[in-house]
C-alpha cells in the first residue's frame, strides 16, 4: 500500500521509525551537555520573583545559581588522544563459545581526561555474555584503563566498529565524542556436519553415475522393470524363474543410479526475517544450519551441488563437487553477507531472482528451496522454480508463534502455504528448529515413502 | 573536524538567560546594599516588573527544557544485545493495538478495515482449502456470518459487524481496567475458529 492511501490520521498515529543504534552516526564533535541549565532557569525564576517582590534575601539567594552556571560556562571538553587495543583471544571459535576480549585505552596526551567514558564498537550479530564492553573512568596522562568482558559466538563473520570515547570537561557543561579506529574481527564458519542424514531428493538426475535412482531402466539395485530379452542382454539379468514357469525369455531392468545437481537457495529476503523472539536465531540463521546439513549430505553422496540465496546480495555457487567446493560451501554458508543477521536494507525481486537462477543452472538441475515461507513470495518462487522444471523441493524452518492474535495468523497463513505447496506436488518438510533437522528429515521420509 | 564543526554556538538561550541574570544580580544587589551607587533610575517600578516578569518567563522556558530535553549528552546506544528482529505476525499485533488505542475515529476506522481484509484472505483461502467453498461462497459465508456458529467470530467478518461507536465507548471504560478491545476479542474469536477449521481439515 501506498503511503498516499494511507488517511493522515492513520498516518499520525504510527509511531516514527526509532533511529537504528546500530547505523546511527556518532555525533562526533564538541557539543553542551544541557547539564547546567535547569540552574540557569531556577536562577532566573529567582531573581524574577525577587525583583516582583521586592524580596533581596531571593536575589542573594540567585548568586549561587548564578555561580554554578557560571562554573558551567567554564571551558570545553578537551581532544582526547587515546590509542585504543582491543584483544580478541579466539578469532575462529566455533558456536556457542565463549570469546574473552580485553579492550585497553591509553591517554596519550598531556592533560588529564577527568570524565571519559568509552563503548567498545561490539559487532551487532554478537552478544555479550558476560561482563560490560564500557569503561567509565577519569584518566591521567601517560596512563591506562582496561576492560574485559566475553561475546558468544555466532555464524559469520564479524567486524567490531570503532570504539566510541565521550570525554567531558570538569563541569560536564560540555562533552566531545570521537570514534577510534580499532580493527578486529571474529570469523565464526561452522563445518559441513561429518554424518549428515540422507535428504531425499526428487528423481531428477544428470547423466553421470551417482547415488539417485533414476527414473529410466538399466544397472542399479533397484528393481524398476522387466521387458522381453534382446539379444546381448547379460545372461545375470534373465528372469531364469518366469523362463522356468513360462519359457518366455524375460529380462530384469534395474532403476539406473544417476547423480543429481542440486541447487540449494536459501530465501534471504527482507521479508524472510522473523524470529520466535527479537532476540532469538534468526529465520535465515535456521535456514542457513538446514542449507549446511543438505549441503553435506548431498556432497557426500557424490552429488553435484550449488548455492545461491533469493538476497539482493546474493552469493553464487553454480553446482560443482570436490574438497575445494564443499569449502567454498561451508564459507559462503558461514560469511556471506546474504545470510547476516541484519535483514538487507531493501527487498528483492522474486521474479527475478527467479530468471537469474533459471538463466544460470542447467535444465536438469533440481532445487531446495530453504524458506521460512512466512509470506507470498517465497511460495511464488517455489512453485516458479518447479513449474519450470527445476524440480523443487521446499525446507522451511518454522520461527512462528502463537501467543497473540497476529501471531496466530501468521503462523496458519504459513501452513497454508506449506500445504499449497504440497497440493501442486512440490515435497516440503517443515521443521520445527526445536527439534533437529535430521528428525523432520527422516519423519518426512516416512511420509511420502508411505 | 572542521573548525566550525568544532565550535559551540556562541549564543543559545541558556547564555543570554545567564548573562541577564547576572546583569540583574549584580544590579539588584548594588541597588540593596550600596549607597555609593545610585541605580535607583534602574530600579525603578516599571522596569523591575519588566525584568522581573522577563526572568520568569526566561526561567520557566529554561526549566520546561530541562525537564522536557531527551538531549542531555550523548548516549551510546546498548551494543550488549542482538539487533532484534520481527516476530512473525507483529503487523497485525500492531494495527490491532491501533484499533484499541486510538482516538481519532478516521484512523480507527482505516486499521479496522485493514486488519479485517487482512483476516479475510486468510479466511478465505481456508474456507476454500478445508471446507470446499469457492472463493465467492466463502466470500459470502464470511459477510453473512454462517461460516461459523461462533457468533463473536461471525460478527468480525460480517457486514457491520463492528460495533462502532459503542467499541469506542467499551474501549475508554476497559482501557483503565485491560483485557481486550472488542474488535481485538472478535479478530482472536475468528482466528481461533479458523486454526480450528484448519486443524480439522488436515
Amino acid at each position: 500500500m501506498s503511503e498516499q492511501s494511507i488517511p493522515a490520521a492513520a498516518r499520525h498515529a504510527q509511531p516514527d521509525e526509532e533511529p537504528d543504534p546500530w547505523t546511527e552516526p556518532v555525533p562526533t564533535g564538541l557539543r553542551w551537555t544541557r547539564r547546567w541549565r535547569g540552574v540557569t532557569g531556577l536562577t532566573l525564576l529567582a531573581i524574577g520573583f525577587g525583583l516582583i517582590i521586592e524580596q533581596p534575601g531571593l536575589l542573594l539567594a540567585s548568586v549561587f545559581g548564578v555561580a554554578f552556571a557560571a562554573y558551567g560556562r567554564l571551558g570545553a571538553a578537551p581532544s582526547p588522544a587515546l590509542e585504543v587495543e582491543r584483544a580478541i583471544e579466539v578469532t575462529d571459535p566455533d558456536v556457542g563459545e565463549q570469546i574473552p576480549v580485553t579492550l585497553t585505552v591509553h591517554n596519550d596526551g598531556d592533560g588529564r581526561l577527568r570524565d571519559l567514558r568509552i563503548v567498545d564498537g561490539v559487532p551487532s550479530g554478537l552478544a555479550v555474555a558476560s561482563g560490560s564492553p564500557r569503561i567509565a573512568t577519569s584518566l591521567p596522562p601517560g596512563e591506562s584503563a582496561a576492560v574485559s568482558y566475553e561475546l558468544e559466538a555466532a555464524r559469520g563473520g564479524h567486524t567490531f566498529d570503532p570504539v566510541v570515547a565521550i570525554v567531558r570537561d570538569a563541569s560536564g557543561a560540555t562533552e566531545r565524542a570521537v570514534e577510534i579506529d580499532a580493527p578486529g574481527t571474529i570469523d565464526c564458519v561452522p563445518s559441513l556436519p561429518a554424518e549428515p542424514p540422507p535428504f531425499p531428493l526428487r528423481p531428477q538426475t544428470t547423466r553421470y553415475t551417482g547415488r539417485t535412482s533414476a527414473a529410466e531402466g538399466g544397472d542399479g539395485v533397484e528393481f524398476h522393470a522387466t521387458r522381453e530379452y534382446r539379444a546381448g542382454d547379460p545372461l545375470g539379468r534373465i528372469d531364469w524363474k518366469r523362463v522356468a514357469r513360462t519359457g518366455d525369455l524375460t529380462t530384469v531392468e534395474y532403476r539406473r543410479e544417476r547423480a543429481a545437481s542440486v541447487l540449494i537457495v536459501v530465501d534471504a529476503r527482507r521479508a524472510a526475517y522473523a524470529a520466535p523472539d527479537p532476540t532469538a536465531a534468526t529465520s535465515v540463521d535456521h535456514c542457513v544450519e538446514a542449507a549446511r546439513t543438505i549441503a553435506g549430505s548431498l556432497l557426500d553422496d557424490g552429488h553435484s551441488v550449488g548455492l545461491t540465496a533469493l538476497s539482493p546480495r546474493p552469493p553464487w555457487l553454480i553446482p560443482g563437487r570436490g574438497v575445494q567446493h564443499r569449502l567454498a560451501i561451508r564459507t559462503a554458508l558461514g560469511t556471506h553477507e546474504a545470510f547476516e543477521r541484519t535483514p538487507p536494507d531493501r527487498s528483492a525481486n522474486v521474479y527475478a531472482a527467479g530468471r537469474e537462477i533459471r538463466n544460470r543452472i542447467a535444465s536438469d538441475t533440481q532445487v531446495v528451496f530453504v524458506s521460512p515461507m512466512l509470506e507470498e513470495g517465497a511460495s511464488q518462487a517455489a512453485h516458479r522454480l518447479d513449474a519450470h522444471g527445476h524440480l523443487t523441493t521446499v525446507v522451511s524452518p518454522d520461527v512462528c508463534v502463537s501467543d497473540t492474535v497476529g501471531q496466530q495468523a501468521a503462523g496458519l497463513a504459513r501452513s497454508l502455504r506449506l500445504a499449497g505447496a504440497r497440493q501442486r506436488g512440490i515435497p516440503a518438510i517443515d521443521w520445527d528448529p526445536a527439534e533437529p533437522f535430521a528428525r523432520a528429515l527422516a519423519r518426512s521420509q516416512r511420509r511420502w515413502s508411505a | 573536524m572542521s573548525a566550525a564543526a568544532d565550535r559551540l554556538r556562541a549564543i543559545d538561550v541558556g547564555t543570554v538567560g545567564f548573562a541577564v541574570a547576572a546583569v540583574v544580580v549584580v544590579v539588584g544587589i548594588l541597588s540593596v546594599f550600596s549607597t555609593a551607587v545610585d541605580v535607583s533610575g534602574l530600579v525603578e517600578d516599571q522596569t523591575r516588573t519588566i525584568l522581573g516578569v522577563a526572568g520568569i518567563a526566561v526561567g520557566a522556558g529554561l526549566l520546561r527544557r530541562w525537564v522536557r530535553a531527551e538531549d542531555r549528552g550523548y548516549r551510546p546506544p546498548e551494543r550488549e544485545e542482538l539487533r532484534p528482529i520481527e516476530v512473525p505476525g507483529d503487523e497485525l499485533d500492531e494495527q490491532l493495538a491501533h484499533v484499541a488505542s486510538l482516538s481519532s475515529t478516521e484512523a480507527v476506522r482505516y486499521f479496522r478495515a485493514q486488519t479485517r481484509d487482512d483476516l479475510r484472505e486468510l479466511a478465505i483461502e481456508v474456507l476454500t482449502r478445508h471446507r470446499g467453498c469457492t472463493t465467492q461462497t466463502a466470500r459470502e459465508q464470511l459477510r453473512s456470518g454462517a461460516w461459523t456458529d461462533d457468533e463473536r467470530a461471525a460478527s468480525f467478518f460480517r457486514l457491520g459487524g463492528d460495533g462502532g461507536a459503542s467499541d469506542q465507548v467499551t474501549g475508554a471504560i476497559r482501557r483503565p481496567v485491560g483485557g481486550d478491545h472488542p474488535h481485538t476479542a472478535r479478530a482472536r474469536a475468528a482466528v481461533a475458529e479458523l486454526v480450528r477449521i484448519a486443524g480439522a481439515g488436515a
